[in-house]
């Protein structure tokens, strides 16, 4: 698709949606100077729309907004839309990151941020870890049936979408099934080389998958904690 | 005195002439006479009726009769008896009258004790605290005068009908060293004011003598008072810092915000330009022309950020010049045309004269008045700068489109820090914008004063052609 990039075809498809109209701009130069395609909103309402006709790849949401705040847009998108969200937040505080993840963004940027982290961050997001060959489409463990293609997660009549990062998480930890597996391992091998320390947004993608695939959350059956280590995909019964 | 003795008369009228009846009777008749006069009058009254009615005893009924002598030795000793049982009678009676005039007395200083520790208690955070206590205490112990000397805050307080002359030099004497002064003549006193047993403060009162047990009372009472009254000082203090600090943090979170803004603009032109490759030059151009935009910006920021925070500390002093109000105007409006894009339109009803005015000053203002019509309404709604005038006021109407000002906070939209609780998480934003406006439409001589309903928000800054009090 022929675009401003002369002719490159186009990385992905960028949403941006921020109040400010100077970081709409600079959003938009540097994103488009990276090869994406960039669509801007001003607000959460303006947004939301805009999802629809453009179908976005990433949105970059900013946090501080007047009228409907970030983290309000950003659970509106998570109701029907597994999309990637990166937040912009202004505050380099645990209390911002947590709100944003537990919101369902899959990473956040502190402003004022470098633009080659910026990049790093939008691919990252973008990222999608490849199936490996002769992996099965679709998984069945008792009432819980996992499509991967599909992107869905199905227990008894309830299924859910994912996001991308929770479809990548959940595969890598099946395709280990009833092995520990690290932070470490996950976090660069689903977000990318840059991250290792993370164990925040792991934290945050595992409890949204625990919700969706867990009939009792609070005490999951399939995606066990192994404490100081990782996470462990259980196919074996519980022992009583 | 006079009466009473009459009264001796009376009875001895009645006992020789109407109703005879011997000495005996007669004498219990005056005994109880000189009781009923010593507990109705007092003493004095009651010895002279025992005088008149030993005298009356004897000239009328002892033998000799009409006589002052007495045969009978034992009538001398039963009149010496009658004479020396009736002083005691009359001295117990005045006694006991005493006594019962005494414990009147107490527990209506009691009372007034127990009135004034109430009133004490119940005086109000918000006035002046010692003031009132002079007062209270004028009025609990009906006294002409009362002065208080306060040692803290070097303050002395006056109370009462009367003015209370001179003393100043003992009433600091007092408060100072604890000595305590009277002055029985002008029924005066003057004590210490003690806390355990450091002096805090003279008091000096006219016009009642009191006990020294109540004088005591009172100066405890008072020295309650006075801790209680610096108790609340502090507190009111306290909280004081603590609301200008949240005050900080709210203002320093604002301007952070604020600033981050180009900053991030800045920051990622600067950071794409160093990681720009060679064949990337044709945006490059574009890059820094925002960088460059975007500083300047920050520059105006931080520029308006010192102003405001001068201003709102000390007087604002304000220079007039006759100058042209609608070119200020477009200025102003021309440099907010970043991030109010055409927005903005200007409407005057003709030309107008120049008038005198502080051009940096109005110049703040109006961008303050802006900034908060651009925060506070829709993205894309208009707002209307309107330039009017009559024979002694100019007028500057700014109108705006958003959700308007509740009506009951649109009294405090010009305090300072005030910001709105509908938007106060929503928007971040200093509350000091439009009370500098405020303050500077006042340093003119002018006012700002707002109408808003939802939907529509208008700002009127009004300038008189000439400053009503010249400097």
């Amino acid at each position: 698709m022929a675009n401003e990039n002369g002719g490159k075809l186009s990385q992905g498809r960028i949403l941006v949606i921020d109040d400010e109209p100077q970081i709409r701009r600079i959003m938009r130069e540097t994103l488009t100077g990276a090869g994406y395609e960039v669509e801007d909103a001003r607000g959460g309402d303006e947004g939301l729309v805009k999802m629809r006709d453009y179908h976005p790849d990433l949105i970059l949401l900013d946090m501080n907004m007047p009228e409907m705040g970030g983290l309000d847009v950003c659970k509106e998108i998570r109701r029907d839309s597994a999309v990637a969200i990166i937040m912009l937040t202004v505050r380099n505080s645990e209390r911002d990151k947590v709100a944003a993840l537990d919101a369902g963004a899959d990473d956040f940027v502190t402003k004022p941020f470098s633009t080659p982290e910026l990049l790093a961050r939008v691919r990252a997001s973008l990222r999608r870890v490849p199936m490996a060959q002769g992996a099965s489409a679709k998984l069945q463990f008792d009432e819980l049936t996992i499509d991967f293609p599909g992107r869905t997660v199905t227990r008894g009549s309830t299924t859910a979408h994912l996001t991308p990062k929770e479809v990548d998480v959940l595969r890598f930890l099946v395709q280990r099934a009833n092995e520990a597996v690290s932070h470490r391992e996950l976090l660069q091998g689903v977000w990318g080389p840059d991250y290792g320390d993370q164990v925040d947004y792991l934290r945050a993608v595992v409890k949204n998958l625990r919700k969706k695939l867990e009939s009792n959350p609070e005490s999951p059956h399939f995606i066990k904690t192994e404490p100081w280590v990782g996470y462990r995909f259980n196919t074996l019964p519980e022992s009583s | 005195m006079v009466a009473s003795i009459l009264g001796v008369g009376g009875i001895t009228f009645i006992t020789t002439g109407l109703i005879p009846v011997n000495g005996t009777t007669t004498g219990f008749a005056y005994l109880l006479y000189v009781l009923i006069v010593a507990s109705t009058w007092g003493f004095p009254e009651a010895a002279a009726v025992s005088v008149a009615a030993t005298l009356a005893l004897n000239f009328f009924f002892l033998p000799p009769v009409r006589t002052l002598t007495i045969a009978d030795p034992q009538n001398w000793v039963a009149l010496f008896t009658f004479f020396a049982t009736s002083l005691i009678a009359s001295r117990l009676s005045t006694k006991a009258r005493r006594r019962t005039i005494d414990a009147i007395e107490r527990q209506q200083d009691l009372e007034r004790l127990y009135t004034f520790g109430r009133a004490i208690l119940l005086i109000q955070p918000d006035e002046d605290f010692a003031q009132v206590l002079c007062r209270k205490l004028a009025d609990t112990f009906d006294l002409s005068a009362v002065v208080l000397f306060e040692q803290r805050t070097n303050l002395i307080h006056r109370a009462g009908r009367v003015e209370f002359e001179g003393m100043d030099s003992q009433l600091r004497d007092a408060a100072v060293q604890g000595t305590s002064f009277a002055d029985a003549e002008r029924n005066r006193v003057i004590t210490a004011i003690r806390l355990g047993s450091q002096p805090i403060a003279g008091l000096a009162l006219q016009g009642s003598r009191m006990p020294d047990s109540v004088l005591q009372s009172i100066a405890n009472l008072v020295a309650i008072g006075l801790e209680r009254a610096k108790a609340q000082e502090l507190s009111n203090e306290i909280v004081a810092t603590r609301r200008s600090e949240r005050l900080r943090t709210t203002l320093l979170d604002a301007m952070a915000h604020e600033f981050k803004t180009p900053l991030t603009s800045i920051r990622a032109a600067t950071s794409a330009l160093l990681t720009a490759t060679n064949d990337e030059i044709f945006k490059s151009k574009r890059m820094i022309q925002i960088a460059d935009e975007e500083a300047s910006r920050l520059q105006d920021l931080i520029d308006n950020a010192l102003d405001t925070a001068q201003l709102d500390n000390d007087q604002i002093d304000v220079n007039l010049e006759l100058a042209d109000l609608t070119e200020t105007i477009r200025d102003v409006v021309a440099s907010m045309k970043s991030i109010a894009g055409e927005r903005i339109t200007i409407q005057s009803d003709s030309p107008q004269p120049p008038i005198p005015f502080d051009r940096r000053l109005v110049k703040l203002a109006l961008k303050q008045i802006l900034d908060n019509a651009i925060k506070y309404s829709p993205a894309d709604s208009p707002i209307v700068v309107h330039y009017s005038r009559n024979e002694d006021m100019v007028f500057v109407e700014i109108t705006n489109h958003g959700k308007g000002i509740p009506a009951e906070d649109q009294a405090r939209v010009f305090e300072r820090f005030f910001r709105s609780p509908s938007v106060e998480n929503r928007v971040p934003g200093s509350g000091l914008g439009l009370s500098i406006a405020y303050r500077i439409a006042q340093a003119h001589g002018g006012a700002l004063t707002v109408k808003s309903h939802p939907g529509e928000t208008t700002f009127r800054l009004a300038l008189p052609f000439e400053r009503i009090n010249s400097a």
